[in-house]
């Protein structure tokens, strides 16, 4: 990589980390597309990337959260298991299916994503949200497989898969909204743990390539995380829907084009 | 415990400086692009080490308060993380 690039693909994923910070939605569903629509990288380069930067944006989630009782760290030994075993098959079949099928799958994962984002209000309102709700044991058995099908999408497309995580803990294992958000943080590193060795190993992670995502990525999650605060709830919806929504286009038609 | 996450995050952080430094000695190219190269591995790999350790941490923490059943799924959480990488260290 020339170093005018390695400067590009710094301030573009700084940009890209601190969007997925604000939106809530991490930073692989916008980096994976802006590093192969936008930079012309492989997808599976890209995905490996990405899963480098979901351990360097969870770090400046942890400092944020230090302290702070949100966190389920039972919850998130117990769904981590789940969640290492699909994601490192994930970084395996990544390796071994086409990249037309990673593009199409990416593309109905962000559509998803983004209709997350959209029923969020609706989420918050609708469902329990006392910690030490009872959890009956098919909820339990139906939440580790889910985390292990959510481990799987995200080992094979680089993404933390934030709104998978939240949706499973929240309706299904019934965790309050906050602390199933902190624990998706937990559960990220270790999917991204459980990935990335795989991606290592085929060469889809240049060193010099990736460095300047990764460095990008960690400093604008930290300004993201400046910026959550001041952004409405609202306004992240009306524009980050949309822009999703795009990418889930953009993805699919990619996928569709081969 | 509170020194260890200390550690961890210290760790991070340099990783992340690291990392921008060998953007920087890639932009300036040249014979710096061998620079870059170790810098940006070595950055990677310090970066990578951050989540074990703390798993670690949460390991020795469920431990001394007596919660041996998290402890030890905590551990094994590790061990196949150590697994997954060793596997493809060997490949």
């Amino acid at each position: 990589m020339q170093g005018g690039q390695a400067v590009v693909v710094l301030l573009a994923s700084a940009a890209v980390g601190a969007v997925g910070a604000v939106s809530g939605l991490g930073g692989g569903t916008f980096l994976v597309p802006l590093l192969t629509l936008g930079l012309g990288w492989d997808i599976r380069t890209a995905a490996g990337t990405s899963l480098l930067c979901l351990v360097a944006t969870q770090l400046g989630v942890r400092r944020g959260l230090r302290g702070s009782a949100l966190l389920d760290e039972r919850a998130g030994v117990v769904l981590g298991l789940a969640s290492l075993v699909g994601a490192a098959v994930g970084a395996e079949l990544a390796g071994a299916v086409s990249r037309r099928f990673l593009y199409l799958l990416f593309g109905v994962v962000s559509a998803g994503a983004a209709g997350s984002v959209l029923v969020q209000p609706w989420l918050g309102s609708s469902f329990p949200s006392q910690r030490g709700e009872p959890r009956g044991s098919w909820r339990a058995g139906l939440g580790l497989l889910s985390m292990a099908g959510a481990g799987l999408v995200s080992g094979m497309l680089g993404i933390g898969g934030g709104a998978m995580n939240v949706a499973v803990m929240h309706v299904l294992l019934q965790l309050p909204l906050p602390a199933a958000a902190a624990t998706s943080s937990f559960l990220n590193g270790v999917k991204a743990m459980a990935g990335i060795p795989a991606y290592w190993a085929r060469g889809d992670v240049p060193s010099l390539a990736a460095a300047p995502a990764v460095a990008g990525a960690m400093w604008g999650s930290v300004l993201g995380g400046r910026l959550l605060a001041r952004v409405p709830a609202r306004v992240v919806r009306v524009v980050f829907v949309p822009l999703v929504g795009w990418v889930a286009v953009q993805m699919f038609l990619r996928g569709l084009g081969g | 415990m509170e020194r260890w996450e200390a550690a961890c995050e210290l760790l991070g952080r340099v990783s992340g400086w690291v990392l921008l430094a060998s953007v920087a000695a890639a932009a300036v190219g040249g014979a710096w692009g061998r620079l870059a190269e170790g810098l940006a591995r070595a950055g990677l790999v310090a970066l990578v080490s951050v989540p074990p350790l703390r798993l670690l941490a949460l390991v020795v923490r469920f431990w001394r308060e007596d919660e041996q059943a998290l402890a030890g799924l905590a551990a094994l959480l590790l061990v196949l993380l150590g697994v997954v990488v060793v596997r493809h260290l060997v490949a």
